[in-house]
C-alpha cells in the first residue's frame, strides 16, 4: 500500500465521510457541516494549539534574555549555544514546543481542506472520484447530494463578501500574535507579514469554492478566541486604548510577592523578573499589553522549578 | 517562514489552475453512424472519424471565455465534453459544459447553429437527445429543453429545482428524466408537461438515462438500488435488492445505465460487480466480479455484454453460459459509454486519449487512433 493509499484510508476517509454525515444530521446543511467538523478538530487539537501558542509567547518573552546572551557571548558559538540551551532548560521551554504542535496539526488541515474540495464536487470528475472515498453507510447515500446553499453563498463557487472577511479575519489573528521589534528592518517586515498574508488569502478565497473560505473563516475565529485567552488582544488593540487586563495586575501582584521574599530565594528568580520588568519597561506599549497567560505561565515555572531546586542547592551548599 | 509562505501559496495557486482535485477532461461516448463515429475529444473538439480505419475526417474545436484561478490565464479555453452527441439525418449536435447545445454539418463539420446564440444555459453534462426533429437537452441547472433540430429555436422548456446529468430517453410520446436530486420524472414529449401523477422517488441521485425495456421502466440510482417501474404510471414494480434484502446487495453507486438481454438487466456498479437480474421479479441471477469500479454503460453485442472498467479491463459476459471472460487490457481510463455497431465495439479511453475498435468476440484491436 503506497503513501498516498494510507492517507486517504486513515485521514482522509475519515474525514469526508464524517464531513457528508454531519451534513445529514445538520439540516442537509453543508455550510453548517464545514463549520461543525472545522470546530470539532479544532476542538480536539485544542492542546497542541495551546501547547504551542504558549511556546510562541514563551520563546517571545524570552527573546530579551536571548539577545543579553547574543551580546555576550557573539563571538563563541558553542558558549552560546551552551547558554542558549542552559536558558531553555532552566525556563522550561522547548524551541520545538512552537515547531511540533503545529506540524501535527499541518496535516488535519490538509485532510480537512481536500474533504471539502472533494465534497463540494465542483465538477463531474471530482463527484465521480468521490465514490471511491465514502463509507458502507445507509446516511452517507442518503445524504448525497449535499446542498451546497447557505446563507447567501454558494458553496460551490467563490463569494466576494466571504473572502473579505477570511482576509479581515486573518489580519486580526496575525495583528494578535505579532510584536512590534524595536529593529526598523524587523518592524517592516512584521508590517508586510501582517498585510500580506490576510491580502493573499483573500485573493485565494475569490479564487477558490466559497466552501473553503468559509472553513478558513471558521478557523480564523477559533484561532483568534483562542488567541485572545493566552495573549490577550496582543497588538489587536490601539497602545492607548488597552487597559492592562485583570490577570495582569494579578501577574504585578504575584511578582511583587515573589521579589519581596528571602534573598536565598529571589536572588535567582528575581534575576529573570526583574530582567522581564525592565524590558517590559524598555517595550513599546503594544507588547505591554501582550501579556497573558503565557506570560505568567512561564514565569510560574521560572519561579516553581527553581525555587525547590535551589533550595535544595543552597542546602548542598 | 517566507518559504513555508511561498510553498503554501504556490501550491494553492496551482490547484487553482489545475482546477479542484481531479481535472476536467470530459467522458464523451462515441456515436456511430453508417461509415462514420462521431465523439467529443477531451480537448473539447468534435471529432469524426472513418469508422473502418479511424481515418480523422473532420474536427470542430469549441472555445468558450473564461480562464482558471490566480495565477492563471484568464481569456477563452476549451469546453468540456462529457455527452455523447447525437445524429440525424445531416446534423451531429452536441452539448458542452460551457451551456451551449451547437448542431454541426455532419458531413462537413460546418456549425449549423448554437443554442443559445447569446450567453449560455447552466452547465450541460448529459449528450443531447435527437427524436422526430427535436433535440431534448437536460442542464445542471434543471431545466429540460425541446429545440428544433434544423434550427435550434426553443419549442419547449420544463423547469425542474435539482440538477440534471442523464440524458433524456425517449418511448413513443414520453420523454423520462433522471433528476439528480432523487427523482424521475415522465413528460410529454410534445408539450413537456408532466404524465405521471406525481414523480418517482429514489433514496439517492440517479445520474444514468433509465432503460425501456419491454414497456418496463429500469432506474439506477446512487442509493445502490435498481428499481423497476410501470411505464405509464411510474409505479413501482420491484426493486433490487427488495427493501429486506442484503444478501448480495451492491456496495456502492449505480452510475452506469443498464442494459437489458433475454429478460436480464445487467446492472454494473461502482463496487465492481455485474449484477444479472431477472427483468420480471427483480429476483438476482447471479453477480460478476470485475474487481474495479465501472461507471461507462456496457453494451450489448450479439449475445455478449462488453463490460469495461474504470482501469481499462475489457470483459465479455457470455448470456448464454452466463460465464465472464477478460478480453483485453487497454492502456488509459474509460468512464465514457462503450458503443458497437457493425460488429465492432468503440471504446473511447481517456488520459492518452484513443480511440480503439475491438472485436467483441476476440478481444483484438481492430484498429486503434490517437486522438491528441
Amino acid at each position: 500500500m503506497d503513501i498516498g493509499a494510507i492517507w486517504d484510508l486513515i485521514i482522509l476517509q475519515p474525514v469526508i465521510n464524517s464531513i457528508i454525515a454531519l451534513s445529514s444530521f445538520l439540516l442537509s446543511n453543508f455550510g453548517l457541516a464545514i463549520i461543525a467538523l472545522t470546530i470539532v478538530v479544532r476542538g480536539l487539537m485544542y492542546p497542541l494549539t495551546i501547547k504551542q501558542l504558549h511556546a510562541t509567547k514563551a520563546m517571545k518573552d524570552m527573546q530579551p534574555k536571548i539577545a543579553e546572551l547574543q551580546k555576550k557571548h557573539g563571538k563563541d558559538k558553542q558558549k552560546l549555544a551552551q547558554e542558549q540551551m542552559k536558558l531553555y532548560k532552566e525556563s522550561g521551554v522547548s524551541p520545538a514546543g512552537c515547531l511540533v504542535p503545529m506540524l501535527i496539526q499541518m496535516p488535519i488541515w490538509i485532510a480537512l481542506y481536500q474533504a471539502i474540495i472533494r465534497v463540494l464536487a465542483i465538477n463531474p470528475e471530482n463527484f465521480l472520484n468521490l465514490s471511491r472515498y465514502l463509507y458502507d453507510w445507509p446516511v452517507v447515500y442518503s445524504a448525497l447530494p449535499l446542498n451546497n446553499q447557505f446563507l447567501w453563498m454558494n458553496l460551490a463557487v467563490p463569494d466576494f463578501f466571504l473572502a473579505i472577511l477570511v482576509g479581515l479575519s486573518m489580519w486580526a489573528q496575525q495583528k494578535m500574535i505579532t510584536s512590534t521589534p524595536t529593529d526598523p528592518k524587523q518592524q517592516a517586515q512584521g508590517r508586510t507579514m501582517q498585510v500580506m498574508l490576510p491580502l493573499m488569502f483573500t485573493f485565494l478565497s475569490l479564487t477558490f469554492p466559497s466552501g473553503l473560505a468559509l472553513y478558513w473563516l471558521t478557523t480564523n475565529i477559533i484561532t483568534v478566541v483562542i488567541q485572545y485567552f493566552v495573549t490577550g488582544w496582543g497588538g489587536l488593540l490601539p497602545a492607548r486604548s488597552r487597559k492592562a487586563p485583570e490577570r495582569d495586575k494579578k501577574l504585578k501582584k504575584r511578582i511583587t510577592e515573589v521579589e519581596q521574599p528571602s534573598a536565598e530565594i529571589t536572588a535567582p528568580a528575581a534575576d529573570i523578573i526583574e530582567q522581564g520588568e525592565e524590558a517590559e519597561d524598555e517595550r513599546s506599549g503594544d507588547e505591554r499589553q501582550d501579556r497573558g497567560r503565557s506570560y505568567p505561565a512561564g514565569l510560574r515555572k521560572i519561579k516553581r522549578q527553581p525555587r525547590r531546586g535551589r533550595s535544595r542547592r543552597s542546602k548542598r551548599r | 517562514m517566507w518559504l513555508l509562505l511561498v510553498i503554501l501559496v504556490s501550491g494553492l495557486i496551482i490547484s487553482g489552475c489545475v482546477g479542484f482535485g481531479v481535472s476536467q477532461g470530459g467522458w464523451s461516448g462515441v456515436v456511430a453512424t453508417g461509415d462514420r463515429l462521431y465523439f467529443g475529444s477531451s480537448e473539447g473538439a468534435l471529432v469524426a472519424l472513418n469508422s473502418s480505419g479511424g481515418s480523422r475526417l473532420w474536427e470542430v474545436p469549441f472555445e468558450t471565455s473564461g480562464g482558471g484561478g490566480l495565477g492563471c490565464a484568464v481569456g477563452s479555453s476549451t469546453v468540456t465534453i462529457y455527452g455523447s452527441p447525437a445524429v440525424d439525418e445531416e446534423l451531429v449536435f452536441v452539448s458542452s459544459f460551457d451551456g451551449k447545445v451547437r448542431a454541426i454539418n455532419a458531413e462537413s463539420g460546418a456549425p449549423r447553429w448554437v443554442y443559445p446564440r447569446e450567453g449560455v444555459l447552466h452547465s450541460i453534462i448529459s449528450g443531447p437527445l435527437v427524436d422526430q426533429e427535436k433535440v431534448y437537452i437536460t442542464t445542471t441547472g434543471g431545466d429540460v429543453l425541446a429545440l428544433d433540430a434544423a434550427t435550434g429555436d426553443l419549442l419547449w422548456q420544463f423547469e425542474n429545482k435539482g440538477e440534471i446529468w442523464a440524458k433524456p430517453v425517449i418511448s413513443g410520446d414520453t420523454l423520462f428524466i433522471s433528476v439528480f436530486d432523487k427523482k424521475l420524472y415522465a413528460l410529454d414529449a410534445n408539450t413537456g408537461e408532466e404524465k405521471w401523477a406525481q414523480p418517482f422517488e429514489t433514496q439517492g441521485p440517479v445520474v444514468a438515462p433509465p432503460l425501456v425495456y419491454n414497456g418496463t421502466l429500469y432506474v439506477a440510482s446512487f442509493d445502490r438500488h435498481i428499481y423497476a417501474l410501470e411505464i405509464d404510471s411510474g409505479q413501482l414494480k420491484w426493486q433490487y435488492p427488495a427493501a429486506d434484502g442484503t444478501e448480495n446487495a451492491p456496495r456502492q453507486w449505480f452510475w452506469a445505465s443498464p442494459v437489458a438481454y433475454e429478460d436480464t438487466i445487467y446492472a454494473a456498479n461502482m463496487d465492481g460487480q455485474v449484477y444479472a437480474i431477472d427483468a420480471g421479479s427483480g429476483t438476482l441471477v447471479t453477480t460478476f466480479d470485475l474487481e474495479d469500479a465501472i461507471s461507462s454503460t456496457p453494451v450489448i453485442a450479439d449475445g455478449l455484454v462488453i463490460v469495461a472498467t474504470e482501469e481499462g479491463t475489457i470483459y465479455s459476459i457470455d448470456t448464454s453460459s452466463n460465464s465472464l471472460l477478460q478480453l483485453r487490457i487497454i492502456t488509459g481510463t474509460i468512464k465514457a459509454s462503450l458503443t458497437y455497431s457493425g460488429g465492432v465495439v468503440y471504446i473511447h479511453a481517456l488520459e492518452d486519449e484513443v480511440i480503439y475498435a475491438l472485436n467483441p468476440q476476440t478481444g483484438l484491436i481492430i484498429w486503434d487512433v490517437p486522438i491528441n
